[in-house]
């Protein structure tokens, strides 16, 4: 006969045990403190972009033809917002494809768990293929990490979250393998949980890169 | 006894619950969208000279912000979690902000060096 009492972390396990007792996983809490430090590593790349951007005012930000030691040069291109508008706009679906990944779980269903993670890496993949797109028209107008404060801040603020949605996509492969094998249910889907976090923090990041950097 | 027959209270998922997450997932998507139009529009002001500079970037800037409290309270789930959590994840934020408004003084008087 089952006894109805609070179950120990021997009959629940870790994860679950947490996840009932302190409401929330260690894994997740790991997350968040890396989430955090991660964080802390964009300040600094965006706080270096504010201060010298103030320190180039007006169009010595962007120099064109003739400007700013750029004679005889054909100046610095300008970005494209409407390309990395739609990246954006990816990037922003593949959130919601991540959260409906999780859902799926929660609901056990197996099917829509693997469509909607490998939807997820799908959408984040082809948001690097259209920023390697971007490098490439930029670098081809001669726009490179030493011509310019401009271009040095750019591809080091961009770059640095281009190799975290990398990182992310690569996690998240790992992940939707592990979906196909059926490793997680609806009692066990803490690593989907936890790379959907990482995969929001990383779109979380691209919403303010991309107003600082492109839309003014 | 084993310790396997212990029941454990409760359902895994409360399935009532996932269904009102379900439906906040779907009203954050349209807002997000609708905020990155909005801010494609106002950009455009900008650079057509029809929208002063400073108030632009103060617009689109709280556009930027309102979307990222969005996706940390809706998609990265800390309008669900134990506060405990939350405070977690603002504290590296609130010092970050400190730094990026030390570096916005940058930005109105120029640098030190």
């Amino acid at each position: 006969m089952s006894q109805s009492i609070s179950p120990t972390i021997d009959d629940l396990g870790q994860t679950e045990h947490s996840r009932r007792t302190l409401g929330f996983t260690p894994g997740k809490f790991a997350m968040w403190l890396f989430i955090g430090q991660d964080a802390m590593g964009f300040v600094g790349l965006i706080s270096a972009y504010i201060v010298l951007r103030s320190a180039h005012p007006g169009s010595e930000w962007r120099p064109t033809i003739g400007e700013y030691g750029f004679e005889g040069h054909q100046g610095l291109p300008a970005l494209a917002p409407i390309l990395t508008g739609i990246n954006t706009f990816i990037l922003i679906v593949s959130s919601f494809t991540m959260v409906l990944a999780l859902d799926a779980v929660q609901r056990g269903n197996q099917a829509k768990l693997k469509l909607f993670l490998g939807l997820t890496a799908f959408l984040g993949a082809t948001f690097l293929g259209i920023q390697v797109v971007e490098y490439g028209a930029l670098m081809h107008e001669g726009m490179h990490m030493n011509a310019h404060p401009y271009a040095a801040t750019f591809f080091l603020c961009t770059a640095f979250h281009g190799a975290h949605v990398l990182s992310g996509v690569i996690y998240l492969l790992c992940i939707w393998v592990g979906a196909l094998r059926g490793k997680y249910s609806a009692t066990n889907y803490s690593p989907v949980e936890l790379v959907g976090l990482f995969w929001h923090f990383v779109d979380l990041v691209w919403i303010i890169l991309f107003t600082i950097i492109y839309l003014f | 006894m084993n310790a396997h027959e212990h029941t454990v209270e409760g359902p895994a998922n409360d399935v009532h619950e996932l269904d009102h997450h379900l439906g906040d997932y779907k009203r954050i998507i349209a807002v997000l969208a609708v905020a990155t139009l909005v801010e494609f529009g106002i950009s455009f002001l900008i650079t057509g000279g029809k929208l002063p500079l400073v108030a632009g970037i103060l617009v689109l800037v709280g556009i930027a912000f309102f979307k990222a409290v969005l996706v940390a309270k809706f998609f990265m789930h800390l309008r669900y979690d134990p506060r405990s959590l939350a405070m977690i994840a603002m504290t590296p934020l609130l010092l970050a902000s400190f730094i990026n408004i030390i570096c916005c003084f940058d930005a109105i008087k120029g640098p030190a060096i």
